[in-house]
């Protein structure tokens, strides 16, 4: 009795419950996101029922779709990653749909480092972009392998990615949005080849694209972008204006992990001016259990690499060999090899004014052996020479 | 009652409707293992017991979250008309069927974990 009485109607609850959260959130403008943070849990309930069900999977696919931004803006993507699996193998016979699908579930896969998966997922998408006659699709599907190759220091095929996605945009009148995303790609290739003028010429449009468009989020995001070319180049003051600027949009938990990239942007030209009480203040404003609960690995490890710089600054060494030997752990972890390079370098100083001189060497030689692999890379390179220089000044000063 | 004093509730819900000694006498004297088989069978009795709009409330309770959902939810959840919807969550509290959770200006209804385990084995 239970049995036929639950079967009979739970798929038309199935459906009704994934309708009233579509509505419920169809309206929401970011500012409005911490109403769902409340929510959550049944969000994920709506997602989990919705896709699992090919009668209601069209339905949960698209509430999948209309919550990516909330999901962004809480960096909840591994959350979001099966659900779009399931709503990307079920939704082969809607191509309009499944380019979509995929293209976010590609950027979602990368966040994590697995690239892999993200390139599958925009190759999926172009195929099905193609099909649907998806020009917009086609185009991001572009810039979704160029932003994998990127994260795998391809500079080269991220270039000619975005390249190809503008392209396919040129005669596409509703495509200006997207092309912001184009635009930020070239921006961080050439920031990451050392010509740090055109980045920022890209990094401003793209910035003034975004806030023409009204969406505070991906503007505050190149406005980081845009802070971390002013610091490269040790303009301190533009670049804490930009930040500043940029943490405003962000008020009242719009992006956190973003408000989060901000503060380890702060702290660090709080660091470069040699304000070490500023930089620390800023680093403890990110919630470290918040990174940890979430899977934010990698700015877990970013934040406690720069908490240890600073007392590695301050001289506390046994504080500075804690955290950096954490962060390292977490880089090492994530196969990030140019973070794990650069604290291993930190590591490697920390170490060796410990009198650990024979785990500081090895140190640092297994960061500059890392970091040699980066040919191409600005930063790369001047880090190596930096450690290269330290490794010989150590030298001098043991023998 | 296996000492869970959700199951008491539960026959205590049950005993507004039909005699106790039936109610007891319908459990059974649960030997060691079989107490999962007893909590089976209070909450088909409890199911059992309620109005069929409080079943369909109740049917599409799993798809809430464990911290619950406001009434807006659940109305649109169970599909019924307003009325009936007000009546049967009345009568899911009462029998202890449903939680309710929140605060006085954000009410919320949720299910016990056995009651949501017992819902989800049914499907």
């Amino acid at each position: 009795m239970v049995e036929l009485v639950l079967a009979v109607s739970f798929l038309d609850r199935v459906r009704a419950n994934v309708r009233y959260w579509q509505r419920a959130s169809r309206a929401l403008a970011p500012v409005d996101y911490p109403l769902l943070e409340t929510e959550w849990p049944n969000l994920v309930q709506a997602m989990a029922f919705g896709v699992a069900y090919t009668e209601t999977l069209a339905d949960a696919a698209e509430l999948g779709l209309q919550l990516i931004g909330f999901v962004e803006a809480r960096g909840r993507w591994g959350a979001w990653v099966p659900f779009l699996e399931q709503a990307v193998a079920g939704s082969a016979p809607n191509p309009a749909l499944q380019c979509r699908l995929a293209n976010h579930l590609g950027y979602f896969n990368r966040h994590p480092g697995r690239f892999e998966q993200a390139v599958a997922q925009h190759g999926l998408a172009t195929r099905a972009a193609q099909e649907a006659g998806s020009q917009l699709e086609l185009a991001n599907a572009h810039f979704g392998l160029g932003d994998a190759a990127y994260f795998q220091h391809d500079f080269s095929e991220a270039e000619r990615e975005a390249l190809l996605g503008l392209q396919i945009l040129e005669n596409v009148p509703e495509g200006g949005f997207i092309q912001l995303g184009g635009i930020n790609q070239l921006a961080m290739v050439a920031e990451a080849r050392g010509d740090f003028a055109a980045a920022e010429t890209w990094f401003r449009q793209a910035a003034t694209g975004y806030a023409a468009y009204g969406h505070p989020r991906k503007q505050a995001t190149l406005m980081h972008n845009l802070a971390r070319i002013l610091l490269s180049q040790e303009r301190h003051d533009e670049a804490l204006l930009q930040l500043e600027s940029a943490l405003d949009l962000l008020a009242g938990g719009l992006d956190v992990l973003a408000e989060y990239n901000l503060l380890l942007v702060v702290g660090t030209v709080h660091f470069s001016r040699g304000n070490l009480a500023g930089a620390r203040a800023a680093f403890l404003q990110i919630d470290q259990g918040y990174l940890e609960r979430f899977g934010h690995t990698e700015q877990l490890a970013r934040v406690t690499n720069n908490l240890g710089n600073v007392a590695l600054k301050e001289r506390n060494w046994a504080q500075a060999a804690d955290y950096l030997a954490y962060s390292a752990g977490l880089a090492r972890a994530l196969g990030n090899e140019l973070e794990l390079a650069n604290t291993l370098g930190d590591l490697g100083e920390t170490r060796w004014h410990q009198g650990e001189w024979a785990e500081a060497f090895a140190l640092l030689a297994e960061a500059a052996s890392l970091l040699a692999a980066f040919p191409d890379h600005a930063w790369a390179r001047k880090r190596r020479e930096a450690i290269l220089a330290l490794q010989a000044k150590l030298l001098g000063n043991e023998a | 009652m296996g000492g869970n004093p959700l199951a008491l509730k539960l026959v205590v819900g049950m005993t507004a409707r039909f005699p106790l000694p039936q109610v007891l006498s319908d459990l059974g004297r649960p030997q060691l293992g079989q107490v999962e088989a007893m909590y089976v069978r209070i909450f088909a009795a409890a199911w059992e017991a309620v109005s069929q709009s409080a079943r369909v409330l109740l049917g599409g309770m799993p798809l809430v979250g464990e911290h619950g959902g406001n009434a807006a939810h659940l109305l649109a959840v169970s599909g019924l008309g307003e009325a009936e919807f007000w009546a049967a969550l009345n009568e899911l509290l009462g029998r202890s069927l449903l939680e309710m959770r929140g605060t006085a200006s954000e009410r919320r209804y949720g299910l016990h974990a056995l009651t949501r385990s017992f819902l989800l084995s049914q499907r």
